[in-house]
């Protein structure tokens, strides 16, 4: 069977050569059937790579351990679903799975444009047949997840704390993230070859780049949750490399979103839209050779592996190849309209993407800062985490303020009079809040503060918006159905918000105490007391558990337990903390028990509260719907693109 | 209104701004930590981290007052060992012997006073065998 | 078990291979191997259909904005007129296009110009005293 899944590859690697080469002779020499067999290669590189697929994710199934993969990265006590997801657990798989997102992906955007946009798809398929072309190979000849051996009794397993449905959900939304920014990024790199370089392909990637653009985000926020139950050390995110490996694809799309709506209505900032969606899908695979090669110290990476000189090799490549695209088509990437005010819609989007553009920069730094320092110093330094926090409030509380401005301000040019009359009322409000909470004692933390009372403006401004709208069109639903795109994003908006408040919360206003208990002793916090009742330990199949069993009085009262569990197959232990969500106060208590010992019935406990934290949950959820209502198919917009389809065909 | 279009005074002034944060930051606060294998460690003293792989023998306990006493070596295994007396949170729960960690914290005298531990995964994306 | 393998492997391939040579299976000989280029008429009449569409959505925006108080009485008078003046512009540039073959063309226009991308439309346009004189141009009514 392995060799079925080899061979597949091999097939996989043979079609996206072709849908690069002949896909690029057929786009210079202008030849129709050569171009419709390009395309047809790039669509049958998706169905041998998804058979390749089915291979390793059957072999998973029945656990197969002539596989080496299979042997390294389950055993026979798995249950399906995270035998399943071992495929993405391992190099050769995660690969595998990259190549069959950019392969699907990419067959899907070409059948669904070729009639559209002929030129420009013309020059796509050779595009992603060349990224294609790299990934399969790495899959062919340096990674192969079908690499054979006598099979073993049984296989290593895989680690309890990856046994948890968000670590299952977690890689696959990423990868739908990172690899869909590979689209729109084949299209502009399509519109400059094809010279065809006005706001055509930015309108037929929209929906792919919001998209990828919310996978990519709901994933980070999957990762997070599982880091704060799981992994158990109180926070959701550490500025970890792999992390931000994540964010800064995350942040360059974020400001792409919104610069591709200045260039479709003013034909502004073309070259800066070019560079931004390369510097999106570059981030994206660099975040990939972060992961894997063992470059950086992370909790998450690797030991270095040879697999990462070839994707740098490749990040450098295709950097440099959309630099000469971008130099050699600047004559026709001439802006159509100019800037004519710095207070308008325009510079508002202009600052954000500065802003953002701004942070993801200022990410990228302190992730290759141990890098520069060896090659420059020969010495390793990390930059830790007051850098990121200093720099995610200067950056990140003014970008709060603009998401309340950006909305209430006009194209073209409005006067701050007229801007200072729609601000009034969110003004008001967000005073208010300022008030009411500095009363309440969140004067405690100026950026807590700061963050709290932007968003409220921000919230404001929302409702504001909503309001009038509904007030012109008459309808709440006619409004939102009649302009899915604005008021789409108005809730992923308020998604960012609620998202700000949890962090703001849960960070400026979170308190801790530690303290060693024996039975009857107590450790206070908050209003809550926790009191030792034992340490406990249990064999269950699999582990065995050993716990700190605390009762809890205070806002909340009840029996909280925390320790670790220790498994057998595969030997590796893994911290249980004790959370309880206290929803009337909106806070969470939490748990760590360390060093819990049954015999002398001692624990060492570190009790957290943090307030607002599941607010940072909820927001994921809102953001999914926020993108959902944005990503919508219009029926207008569908009869508009039918016409011009059917003008095309006359 | 000037004819002048301001889009250039606005990006250069936005950038202008960001960048006189970032200086202003590193100016003044600066902190790198340096991150050095133990081969490395030689006269350097003060804040730093170490990274390395955990040699036995591991005695003690981090909640003690005689803290979690254990080794590091490079983890390709060419040097000597650094003692470690590690105070605070017990380490992760993958630590333990053979395990790639970084520890933070004070290195006088040729030993580190650790107070921060950070393991790593247990290797996902190792180069397979054949590679 | 490698017996299915292989003939799997074999029928992937060759499937493969066909699905790629179809093109030139299926047209041995190609009266016309070019590219279906737009011809440059048509990439300009998509081309001026788009800028009619964009040029409406910019005016349908600045209608909701006025309406809904984010612009100010000066501010929309002093932008509307233009954009209507480009509007008819456009309007006028793809009627010269139009001939009786092509009636087909922009059949989704109601009695008002084609709704914009993604913009409410207000239920009556806000009534501005106009101190200049309107366009000279007609913005046409579709009729056939």
């Amino acid at each position: 069977m392995a060799d079925l899944g080899r061979a597949a590859l091999v097939v996989t690697l043979g079609l996206v050569v072709y849908a690069l080469v002949a896909g690029a002779v057929a786009a210079i020499t202008n030849r129709r059937r050569l171009a419709a067999s390009a395309r047809n290669a790039l669509f049958c590189a998706f169905g041998s790579t998804a058979v390749a697929s089915a291979v390793l994710a059957v072999a998973l199934v029945r656990h197969d351990f002539t596989f080496q993969y299979v042997a390294a990265h389950t055993n026979r006590t798995l249950s399906t679903p995270y035998a399943l997801s071992a495929f993405w657990g391992g190099q050769e798989g995660s690969l595998l799975l990259w190549l069959l997102v950019l392969t699907g992906y990419g067959a899907l955007a070409v059948a669904l444009n070729r009639s559209l946009l002929r030129d420009l798809i013309v020059w796509v398929v050779p595009v992603i047949g060349g990224i294609a072309t790299f990934f399969a190979f790495m899959l062919v000849a340096v990674a192969s997840p079908f690499t054979t051996q006598t099979a073993t009794v049984d296989g290593a397993g895989l680690t309890p704390s990856l046994q948890n449905p968000y670590m299952v959900a977690h890689p696959p939304m990423l990868y739908l993230g990172y690899v869909g920014l590979a689209i729109p990024f084949a299209f502009a790199a399509g519109a400059m070859l094809s010279g065809r370089t006005d706001e055509r392909w930015i309108v037929a990637t929209r929906r792919w780049t919001l998209a990828a653009w919310a996978f990519l985000g709901f994933g980070q926020l999957l990762g997070a949750h599982w880091a704060y139950v799981e992994v158990g050390w109180g926070g959701y995110y550490a500025w970890d490399p792999v992390e931000n490996a994540a964010l800064m694809p995350w942040l360059a799309a974020t400001a792409f979103l919104h610069s591709v709506m200045i260039q479709e209505r003013k034909g502004m900032l073309k070259v800066w839209n070019m560079v931004l969606v390369a510097l999106a899908f570059e981030l994206s695979v660099f975040g990939t050779f972060l992961t894997r090669s063992g470059v950086v110290n992370s909790i998450h990476s690797f030991s270095k592996s040879p697999i990462g000189a070839w994707f740098l090799a490749f990040v450098v490549i295709s950097s440099l190849f959309s630099l000469a695209l971008i130099m050699w088509r600047l004559p026709l990437l001439k802006a159509r309209t100019k800037l004519e005010s710095p207070l308008s819609r325009e510079a508002a989007f202009l600052y954000n993407n500065l802003l953002l553009v701004a942070l993801c920069l200022t990410v990228l730094w302190g992730v290759l800062f141990p890098i520069v320092t060896q090659v420059v110093k020969g010495e390793t330094r990390t930059i830790g985490r007051p850098y990121y926090d200093f720099f995610l409030r200067s950056f990140g509380l003014p970008l709060l303020l603009l998401m309340g401005i950006g909305p209430l301000i006009a194209w073209r040019k409005t006067s701050l009079r007229t801007l200072g009359r729609t601000m009034l009322w969110p003004g008001l409000v967000a005073l208010a809040c300022g008030v009411l909470l500095v009363v309440a004692g969140a004067g405690s933390s100026r950026p807590g503060l700061i963050a709290y009372t932007f968003s409220a403006f921000v919230l404001a401004t929302i409702v504001l918006e909503l309001v009038r709208g509904t007030r012109a069109t008459g309808s709440l639903v006619a409004l939102v159905a009649r302009n899915r795109r604005r008021y789409g994003g108005y809730v992923v908006h308020a998604a960012v918000v609620l998202l700000a408040i949890g962090i703001a919360g849960s960070s400026a206003y979170a308190s801790s105490a530690e303290s060693r208990l024996t039975p009857g002793q107590s450790v206070s916090l908050a209003g809550y007391t926790l009191t030792l009742r034992g340490v406990e330990r249990r064999s269950v199949p699999n582990a065995i558990e050993t716990r700190a069993v605390l009762d809890v009085k205070g806002p909340w009262s009840g029996t909280l337990s925390s320790g670790d569990n220790q498994y057998l197959h595969p030997p590796e232990p893994s911290r249980e903390i004790g959370l309880k969500t206290n929803w009337a106060t909106a806070e969470d208590l939490y748990v760590i028990a360390d060093s819990a010992n049954p015999k002398t019935q001692v624990v060492f406990v570190k009790v957290l509260v943090k307030p607002l934290v599941n607010l940072i949950w909820i927001a994921g959820i809102v953001f999914l719907l926020g993108s959902a209502i944005a990503l919508w198919p219009d029926a207008r917009e569908q009869r508009r693109l039918a016409t011009r389809l059917a003008l095309l065909r006359a | 209104m000037s004819t002048r279009s301001p889009a250039r005074l606005v990006v250069a002034l936005g950038v202008a701004a960001v960048l006189s944060i970032f200086l202003l930051y590193t100016a003044v606060a600066g902190h790198s930590t340096p991150t050095l294998t133990p081969s490395q460690l030689g006269h350097h003293t003060g804040k730093l981290a170490v990274v390395g792989v955990v040699v036995a023998p591991v005695r003690g306990d981090s909640h003690a007052a005689s803290g979690l006493r254990f080794g590091l070596r490079n983890i390709d295994g060419k040097s000597g060992v650094v003692r470690v007396v590690y105070h605070g949170e017990n380490p992760p729960p993958l630590f333990k012997v053979g395990r790639n960690v970084v520890v933070s914290g004070n290195y006088q005298h040729g030993r580190l006073a650790g107070d921060n531990v950070v393991t790593k995964c247990p290797s996902k994306y190792t180069a397979s065998k054949q590679s | 078990m490698t017996g299915i393998a292989i003939a799997l492997g074999i029928a992937i391939a060759a499937g493969a291979v066909l699905l790629v040579a179809w093109p030139f299976l299926r047209e041995p000989v190609a009266a016309d191997d070019r590219l279906d280029a737009l011809a440059p008429e048509e990439q300009e009449r998509l081309q001026l259909v788009e800028e009619r569409d964009r040029v409406l959505a910019a005016l349908k925006e600045l209608e909701f904005d006025h309406r809904t108080g984010k612009i100010g009485d000066s501010d929309y008078r002093s932008q509307v007129g233009p954009l209507r003046r480009e509007a008819a512009t456009a309007l006028r540039r793809l009627d010269r296009y139009r001939t009786p073959m092509t009636a087909f063309e922009t059949p989704e226009l109601p009695e008002e110009p084609a709704p914009p991308p993604d913009e409410g439309t207000p239920p009556q346009p806000a009534p501005v005293p106009e101190p200049y004189p309107p366009p000279e141009v007609d913005i046409p009514t579709p009729q056939e």
